[in-house]
Parts: structure tokens; C-alpha cells; sequence
């Protein structure tokens, strides 16, 4: 079965752009434009990864990844923070409701395939 | 004139009083005298009034004359105290003077007495001049000591409160009369004189209505800067609400500038209970003391100035780095669309494309990256002007971290450039903040490809021991050596050592014909210095330059 990725992210062309490198990365690409969405889409779909963008309207990145990682049936899916604000303080927040890696926007498909292969290798 | 004398006369013949009184008169007095013959009497004439004089015979039936003096020595009067007696002997006489009686005279020989009488009522009168000396002395001493602990306050304490609280102790303890103290200061908003603080009447009292009673004087005071006495608040014309002297017994007022390094602060004032003469010795010594708490008072604002000010800056950071938050978010956004789709196209996922539409994307993204590159550098330069910037150190796997840097690099170079990569497979963990690292490393390399139009870049790390001295059998100091190396353009000699400050760029003046803002070498040299490493250069014009970056392995 091939690994599934959920990608949070509110920007469409961003959206965009991460769906086509995740699928020429060879993964299966579901998605949710705000942190709610990201919660239901979570439990339905089973993704094996979540690409977080943390500047989302309403409940933003941090908040839904702490959801996520307070819900035992979510709670072991790696969440991949993927930003383009890298404040000091937002990297501090991120991880410390239990991200499992840091991207700066943008990141390459070679710095995903990477950080990805990671965080999955971890989570088994 | 005949010179008042009250004179207690402890004697059991009135004849014999009245003789004495009548040899007073003749020596120029003029006696009230009170005849006493029993310890009781003698008890109530001391406490009854004052005495210059006590002259006693030696026995008689009810009382004795050794019994009068000690009675006169308990209450602890200092008047001159004599016997005149008809059977004194010698021994007696000794006895009596070593007693503490000042002299002693043979009724049948008074003519003695007006000379004693005279040579120790002088040497009294010297006596209670001494001690009023020595009571000055003591309270000058207080002064000094009031002033000197004020001036340590001046240095020692920025706040307000415990300024005027000192200053209200030491005018407590240099005042035998009971005081009030009040402080009035002018402020700047309202141009008034605000009542701050008072000692020993209630403060809210004194705030909402009692700082009236003395408003006009104060106010007078402070604009004419010298002290001004009220003798008796209740008559003089100028006093408001007499109410608030008359409820808590203020008689009488002294109001003092406070002044500091020419400015006028506020004004001291000082209520006595009860009628009360400042004498020009207090009044000096207040000003004093007022012109040193308004010293310590001037410290407080200022303090309390800075501090808000301070605060202010502090909110206004705090909006620069939201700000910078927000521009890093917008700039980020848009580039990484512009990289993302050039990306997609170039990883075909959009179908084939031919070699030149191939190329012609490299461009693009090479320029998208540069753009990026360059934001970042002012970014985390305008962050540094911010924030205090703290590294943040943690364990940090040498070797995985040089391959993710690596990884950041695989992009295709738009020229004749090969960029190797030489470090052992095998490396420590170290201490310290990779992320800061990470920027350190990526700014040389940038700024070595950039300058290397053809030929290589190498990046390599060293593990350097050093042995430490002077500490046998001790394990060596262990660092880690980063190495930026390029066979590119070379920077001039009289450009290195102004290399790393900030906005300096080796062709600012020149034709501009590499881009960038001046601002890349800076933060490498502040992040390594952070991270309590190094950085050195050694560069050769058209030959190339060479970056080394030292840390410490341990921290």
C-alpha cells in the first residue's frame, strides 16, 4: 500500500505545489485547508504523515497538532511542521506539542523525500 | 535691681529664716523663699515649682539636713544646695561636702554666705550652659548623621517611597517637639504642587482636604525658593482650612524648597503641635535635609522615567518583531510558489519539456533562490536588531547534520562549479545550536559560490585536538574545524579586516557587479560568536578565499 500524506495547508497555490512533489515523491495525497478539517480528514483518511502549514485561520498548526497529539487514535501519526514564518518563538511552540521535524518554506522535494523517510522511520 | 532668687529653705526656726532672707536682701536679692521643715513638705516644694537655690540647716527635730539631700539629690535638680547650721563640726562638715552639698556656713559666721551663694549660683549657671552646649553638640551630631544617611539614601535607593520615609525618620529624630511632615511635589502635567506624602497625620485626610491648610504659603515657597515660617496657623491671614491645623493641634508651620540641580521639585513643610520658634539652626539644617531628599527625589524620577521608557521600547520591539514575523510570512509565501511550480515543471510532472525550456527554468530558479537567500540574510539581520539573539544549545549529530546541509545543495549550478564535500564518516556529537550553525555555513558557502565564477568550492569539517596544558594525563580539548574554500575572485587586502562588519561589501564603491546587501559575513561573525567559536579568512586577490570556522566540541 502506498504511504499516505495529509497536507495542511490554507494557501491554494502552496497546496498546489505540495501536492505535486509529494506525488512525485511517489505518495498518495490527501487534504484539508484549515486545522478543524485537518482533525476530521485525520481520523477518516488514516494518513501515515501530516505536512502541518502553522499559520492557518481559525485553529491554527500549533493548536491542531496539539488536538491531534492529545487524540490516542491520531496520536501516533508523525505531524511535519512546514512554515514560512520561523520565528525563534513558533519553532519553540511547535515543538513543544510534540512536532516531529521543521521545515522552512520552501523546502525542496530532495529536503522532503529526506525529513519524510525520517520522521516515518521513527514513527514505526 | 534686686536679682529674683527662689530659694527652699529646710529649716525648723522661722527667726532663723527670716534672718537669712533679710541677709539675701541685703546682697542685692530679692527672695521668694519657702520655709520647709519635714521630708514631706521638702517632697512637695521640689515637685511644686523650680528652685535656684536650697539652703538647709544641719538638725533639727523632724527632719535632718543629710536627709534634705538626699532627698534634693533623688529628684535630680541641679541648684546649688548649702548648709547653714549653729552646730556643724568639722567632721559633719566633711561628711556633708562629700555628700554632694556645695558648701557649708556657720550661722554665726553668715557674712560667708552671700560669696557661697554667689560663687555657686555662677558655677550652676556654667553647669547648665555646658549642658545645653552638649545637648547642641548631640543634636548636631544627629544632624550631621540625619544628612550623611540621607546622602547614602541618594545612592542606594531609587524609590520614592523609602526616599520620603527616611526623609521623615530623621526629621522625627532631630525634633524634640512633636512634628508634621508633609511633601508636596509639582507636576509637570498640571503645573500645581501635588500633596504626595505626610508622617504622623492620616494621609488621606491630609490628601483630600488637609494639604489646603498650607497651599498658599507652599505655593509662595516654592516660587520664591526660600523657607517661610508660619508662627501661629490659627491667626495668620493666608492659612485655608483651619479646621484640619486646629483637629490635629498644628500650631505652627515651616515650608522649605526642595530643590535639585537647579530644578524645582517641591516644597517640605513642617507642622509643629503646638507653638514652636524655628530657630535659624533648624531651619538651615531643614533646608538641608530638604535639598538632599530632592536629590534622592530627582534620582527617583529619572529612574522611574527610564523605566517607562524603557517599557515603551520594549512594546515597540515587540511590535518590530511581530512585524518581522508578519514580513517573513508574506515574503516566504509568494517565493515559495515561484520555486514550487518551477520546480514542478522541472520535475516533469507536467509533462516533458525540451533542454532550452529546461535551462531557461535552472535560471529561474537559481534567481528565485538567490532572491530567497538574500531575504533570509535581512531578516535574521533586522531579528539581531530586535531581539537578543540566544543560542540554543542541544546535542547535535555532526554527521547527520553535514548531510542534511549537504542535502540543501543539490540543486543544479547555473556554471562550471563543482562543490565538493570532505568530511570523515565518522563524527562526535557535539553541544551546540545547529540551527545557528547551520546559517554560519550556509552563508560561506552562498557567498563562495557566488564569487567563484569557475573552478570549485570545498566544504570540509575537522575534528582538531589540542592538549590542554599543564594538566597531565588530561583528555585534549577537542574542536571541530569548518572550512569554506573557493578558487573564485579573492578579496582585496585592505578589505579584509573590515570584512565582517556590517553593510560592508569589499565592491560597494566599485561597479556593483555582485549583488548583495553587506549583511551575510556580519551575522556569520555574530552567530559563531555565540556559539563561542571564530572565524577567520585568509584570502588571496584572483587566487581564491578560504573561511574557517572553530567551535568548541564541549561547552
Amino acid at each position: 500500500m502506498r504511504t499516505k500524506i495529509l497536507i495542511v495547508e490554507d494557501h491554494p497555490d502552496c497546496r498546489e505545489v505540495l501536492r505535486v512533489q509529494m506525488q512525485v515523491l511517489g505518495y498518495e495525497v490527501v487534504e484539508a485547508e484549515r486545522g478543524d478539517k485537518a482533525l476530521e480528514r485525520a481520523l477518516e483518511d488514516r494518513p501515515d504523515l501530516i505536512i502541518m502549514d502553522l499559520a492557518l485561520p481559525g485553529m491554527d498548526g500549533i493548536e491542531a497538532t496539539a488536538r491531534l497529539k492529545g487524540d490516542p487514535r491520531t496520536s501516533p501519526i508523525p505531524v511535519v511542521a512546514y512554515t514560512a514564518c520561523d520565528l525563534e518563538e513558533r519553532r519553540g511552540k511547535a515543538e513543544s506539542v510534540g512536532i516531529a521535524g521543521f521545515l522552512t518554506k520552501p523546502a525542496s522535494i530532495g529536503v522532503f523525500r529526506v525529513v519524510i523517510e525520517k520522521a516515518l522511520k521513527k514513527a514505526l | 535691681m534686686a536679682k529674683p532668687l527662689r530659694v527652699l529653705i529646710v529649716e525648723d526656726s522661722e527667726e532663723d529664716a527670716i534672718l537669712l532672707t533679710r541677709e539675701l536682701g541685703r546682697g542685692g536679692y530679692d527672695p521668694t523663699w519657702l520655709r520647709v521643715d519635714t521630708p514631706e513638705m521638702m517632697t512637695e516644694a521640689v515637685s511644686a515649682q523650680r528652685w535656684d537655690l536650697v539652703v538647709a540647716d544641719y538638725t533639727m527635730p523632724n527632719f535632718s539636713g543629710t536627709r534634705a539631700l538626699e532627698l534634693w539629690k533623688k529628684s535630680g535638680l541641679d541648684a546649688p544646695f548649702i548648709f547653714v547650721s549653729g552646730t556643724l563640726g568639722e567632721d559633719t562638715a566633711v561628711a556633708a561636702m562629700k555628700s554632694g552639698a556645695q558648701d557649708y556656713i556657720m550661722k554665726d559666721n553668715l557674712k560667708r554666705l552671700l560669696p557661697a551663694i554667689e560663687r555657686e549660683l555662677a558655677e550652676a549657671a556654667e553647669r547648665k550652659e555646658r549642658k545645653r552646649a552638649e545637648e547642641r553638640i548631640r543634636r548636631q551630631q544627629e544632624q550631621i548623621r540625619a544628612l550623611y544617611e540621607m546622602n547614602l539614601a541618594l545612592t542606594s535607593t531609587l524609590d520614592l517611597r523609602s526616599v520620603l520615609e527616611l526623609l521623615f525618620a530623621k526629621i522625627d529624630s532631630v525634633f524634640s517637639v512633636p512634628v508634621a511632615v508633609t511633601v508636596r511635589l509639582h507636576d509637570r502635567n498640571t503645573r500645581e504642587l501635588e500633596p504626595v506624602a505626610c508622617s504622623h497625620i492620616d494621609e488621606m485626610e491630609w490628601k483630600e482636604n488637609g494639604w489646603k491648610s498650607a497651599r498658599s504659603v507652599s505655593q509662595l515657597v516654592f516660587e520664591t525658593n526660600s523657607p517661610m515660617v508660619i508662627r501661629n496657623l490659627e491667626t495668620n491671614p493666608g492659612v485655608e482650612n483651619k479646621e484640619f491645623s486646629r483637629k490635629h493641634g498644628l500650631v505652627s508651620f515651616v515650608g522649605l524648597p526642595m530643590v535639585a540641580k537647579d530644578e524645582k521639585l517641591g516644597v517640605l513643610g513642617i507642622y509643629t503641635k503646638g507653638a514652636h520658634a524655628f530657630t535659624v539652626e533648624e531651619i538651615e539644617f531643614l533646608s538641608s535635609l530638604a535639598g538632599q531628599a530632592a536629590l534622592a527625589i530627582h534620582n527617583s524620577q529619572l529612574y522611574e522615567q527610564i523605566k517607562k521608557q524603557a517599557e515603551e521600547l520594549q512594546k515597540a520591539n515587540r511590535a518590530k518583531t511581530e512585524f518581522l514575523g508578519v514580513m517573513s510570512h508574506e515574503l516566504r509565501t509568494p517565493i515559495s510558489a515561484i520555486i514550487g511550480y518551477t520546480g514542478m515543471i522541472q520535475e516533469r510532472a507536467l509533462g516533458a519539456i525540451n533542454s532550452e525550456q529546461d535551462r531557461t527554468l535552472k535560471r529561474v530558479t537559481w534567481h528565485a533562490n538567490e532572491l530567497l537567500a538574500l531575504m533570509n540574510t535581512i531578516l535574521e539581520a533586522s531579528r539581531m536588531e530586535v531581539e537578543e539573539i540566544k543560542a540554543e544549545m542541544h546535542e547535535v549529530n555532526l554527521r547527520r547534520f553535514l548531510d542534511e546541509l549537504r542535502l540543501a545543495y543539490t540543486f543544479p549550478l547555473d556554471r562550471d562549479l563543482t562543490l565538493i564535500w570532505d568530511y570523515p564518516p565518522v563524527l562526535p556529537v557535539i553541544k551546540t545550536d545547529s540551527r545557528k550553525l547551520r546559517h554560519i555555513l550556509q552563508n560561506l558557502i552562498n557567498n563562495a559560490i557566488k564569487f567563484t565564477p569557475k573552478g570549485q568550492v570545498s566544504v570540509s569539517a575537522r575534528i582538531r585536538e589540542v592538549p590542554r596544558p599543564r594538566e597531565r594525563g588530561a583528555k585534549p580539548v577537542q574542536f571541530v574545524e569548518f572550512k569554506v574554500a573557493d578558487t573564485g575572485i579573492g578579496i582585496p587586502k585592505e578589505a579584509l579586516s573590515a570584512i565582517f562588519d556590517k553593510f560592508q561589501q569589499v565592491d560597494a564603491s566599485g561597479s556593483r557587479s555582485h549583488s548583495g546587501v553587506g549583511l551575510g559575513l556580519y551575522i556569520v561573525k555574530k552567530f559563531t560568536e555565540l556559539l563561542g567559536g571564530k572565524v577567520e579568512v585568509v584570502s588571496q586577490l584572483g587566487k581564491g578565499s578560504t573561511f574557517v570556522v572553530t567551535i568548541l566540541c564541549e561547552s
